[in-house]
């Protein structure tokens, strides 16, 4: 009966503790700041990895500081513009982002790391991937690469600066009402 | 040799008798058929798996994210209660089946939420949430060796894929590649510990088995650094190469030790004896200066087979003796193309070396067989 019982409790135990990763990634978008960023496609010849996008952000720098000192634990600040959910961007030190700017994300300096920055890090300037369905990727692709459709992707910065992507929109409609209303997209 | 002819021969020689001879060859058909229904199962849980696997890959957009999250929560649960009730009722096939299962739709499932939330978590973090939330039910009730090896897989993967986080934590204070060293140390120890064994089936020969392997194979890669020019100058990295040979040294001890105060499972000599010529061989390259010697390497490389063969003789692992010899043959016909360049030298080289590989077998033949005899 023992052994029954560990059995159904361990059995359980991922299922519950999946449950509690989802219940934290709501919390966290409940109090997450959501900003629009312009996208760009990173290498024309493999914007497509797997079912991934591969693309960079083209940030509005907030001033000529694009860099984080090599001694201090930077944070990428973000800061409101007026009329608009495009953020101005700039490096702050970490110690004092939460108080100065809107929505932070972490960002450490990759001069800290002898050899080379930890991929788990986010970095802005660096190429970012996005999960997109099996079907939607050579459209999505070609309309990157076109250059004259704006693409924009949410982030979703919570309190504790955490980044999550959220929809993908092309000329200000999300990527799939785009998609069914131009069948033809990036031809 | 089949056991068909088997028992004809231990019948000829009056070991068994007939009545003997016929109830083996019922017993091993009858496992022989079980194993092959639960190969099939084994297989159809794995398509299963695959197949969930895909169509969260394919990001099947139709469905509302809840809806995928609810869905696959309520499948995983159902798999939950499945393994308790094939528990309750002793029915280990489905049990296996099902553990096998919901260890890999956890997996999916953790894949399913990233994909949802987007948080760009690295692998290594998914990994390593799978690994801590499906080893516990896995330890306690997975007995099927198909299942215990695509642990042992996974957790190697995940070791991997957490490779460059580890390295920064750890190599500040100079213990990345002594970490590195005492993984297969860790997992023979868990194999052989006398109090695992008595209450753990399976796990701990799987473990050991595994340790094993793995100071093999990254001994033999070793040997490559025999082929670089190393001057054995000391420099601020080398600390991290002395610091992991001492500790591999003090975990041979520690096996040898263990034995002696019977917490671990008692062994042949072979086998510690093994593990300090590993550390040995697999360090050297590293520890002595030398030139361009790809032809020690070759040696060292070949010597350090002979002794897993013969390892594999002492233990009575007629496989581990087989695998030996042919790696060591091809080593061997590597070695002649290494050494020379031109197409009538390398020629040549191959024609003794054939001759080489032909005397090899031959005379490793008659000293299987005479050792056999003797065992």
């Amino acid at each position: 009966m023992r052994r029954l019982t560990l059995a159904a409790l361990l059995a359980l135990l991922p299922t519950l503790a999946l449950g509690a990763v989802i219940a934290k990634n709501e919390a966290s978008l409940a109090q997450a700041k959501i900003w629009r960023v312009k996208i760009t496609g990173y290498d024309p010849r493999d914007l497509l990895y797997g079912h991934y996008l591969n693309f960079r952000f083209s940030w509005n720098w907030k001033d000529a500081r694009r860099s984080c000192s090599d001694a201090e634990d930077c944070a990428l600040c973000f800061t409101a513009q007026e009329g608009t959910d495009v953020p101005l961007v700039s490096y702050e030190a970490q110690s004092q982002a939460a108080s100065t700017c809107v929505s932070y994300v972490p960002v450490k300096s990759c001069a800290r790391h002898s050899i080379y920055c930890p991929s788990d890090r986010f970095i802005p300037e660096t190429t970012q991937r996005y999960l997109i369905p099996e079907d939607a990727g050579p459209d999505l692709e070609r309309i990157l690469r076109d250059q004259n459709h704006d693409v924009k992707l949410e982030v979703k910065i919570t309190p504790s600066g955490q980044r999550i992507f959220g929809d993908l929109t092309v000329d200000s409609l999300p990527w799939r009402n785009y998609l069914r209303q131009h069948p033809d997209a990036g031809n | 040799m089949s056991l068909k002819t088997n028992l004809q021969r231990w019948q000829a020689n009056g070991i068994i008798d007939a009545a003997t001879a016929e109830r083996i060859a019922a017993y091993e058909q009858g496992r022989h058929g079980f194993r092959f229904s639960t190969a099939l199962f084994a297989l159809g849980a794995l398509a299963i798996f695959l197949g969930v696997a895909a169509v969260i890959g394919a990001n099947w957009d139709g469905i509302p994210a809840w809806l995928k999250l609810a869905a696959h929560a309520a499948v995983n649960l159902g798999l939950a209660a499945g393994i308790v009730q094939a528990v309750r009722t002793e029915r280990s096939v489905l049990r296996e089946i099902l553990l096998f299962l919901l260890a890999g739709l956890t997996l999916t499932f953790i894949a399913l939420i990233g994909q949802v939330y987007q948080t760009g978590a690295p692998l290594w973090q998914a990994l390593t949430l799978w690994m801590v939330t499906v080893s516990p039910f896995l330890f306690l009730l997975a007995r099927a060796r198909f299942t215990i090896v695509c642990w042992v897989l996974a957790f190697l993967a995940t070791l991997v894929s957490a490779a460059e986080p580890l390295w920064h934590l750890l190599e500040p204070f100079k213990l990345d590649m002594a970490f590195a060293t005492l993984i297969p140390f860790l997992l023979i120890g868990a194999g052989h510990a006398l109090p695992l064994r008595e209450r753990w089936p399976v796990w701990p020969r799987t473990l050991a088995m595994t340790g094993y392997i793995m100071t093999a194979w990254f001994v033999s890669w070793a040997q490559l650094g025999w082929a670089v020019d190393f001057g054995g100058e000391f420099h601020q990295d080398m600390a991290n190469v002395y610091i992991a040979f001492c500790a591999g040294l003090a975990a041979v001890a520690a096996l040898f030790i263990g034995r002696r105060l019977r917490i671990l499972e008692r062994k042949p000599e072979i086998v510690d004896l093994f593990m300090l010529v590993s550390m040995i061989a697999g360090f050297l390259p590293v520890l002595m200066a030398h030139p361009h010697w790809p032809v020690v390497g070759a040696a060292i490389f070949m010597m350090y087979w002979a002794l897993i063969g013969w390892k594999g003789l002492r233990l009575g692992m007629r496989w581990l003796l087989n695998l030996a010899v042919i790696v060591i043959a091809v080593r061997l016909v590597i070695v002649y193309i290494e050494v020379f360049g031109s197409l009538i030298s390398t020629g040549v080289g191959l024609i003794v070396s054939g001759l080489l590989l032909i005397a090899l077998v031959a005379g490793m033949r008659k000293l299987i067989r005479h050792l056999g005899k003797e065992i």
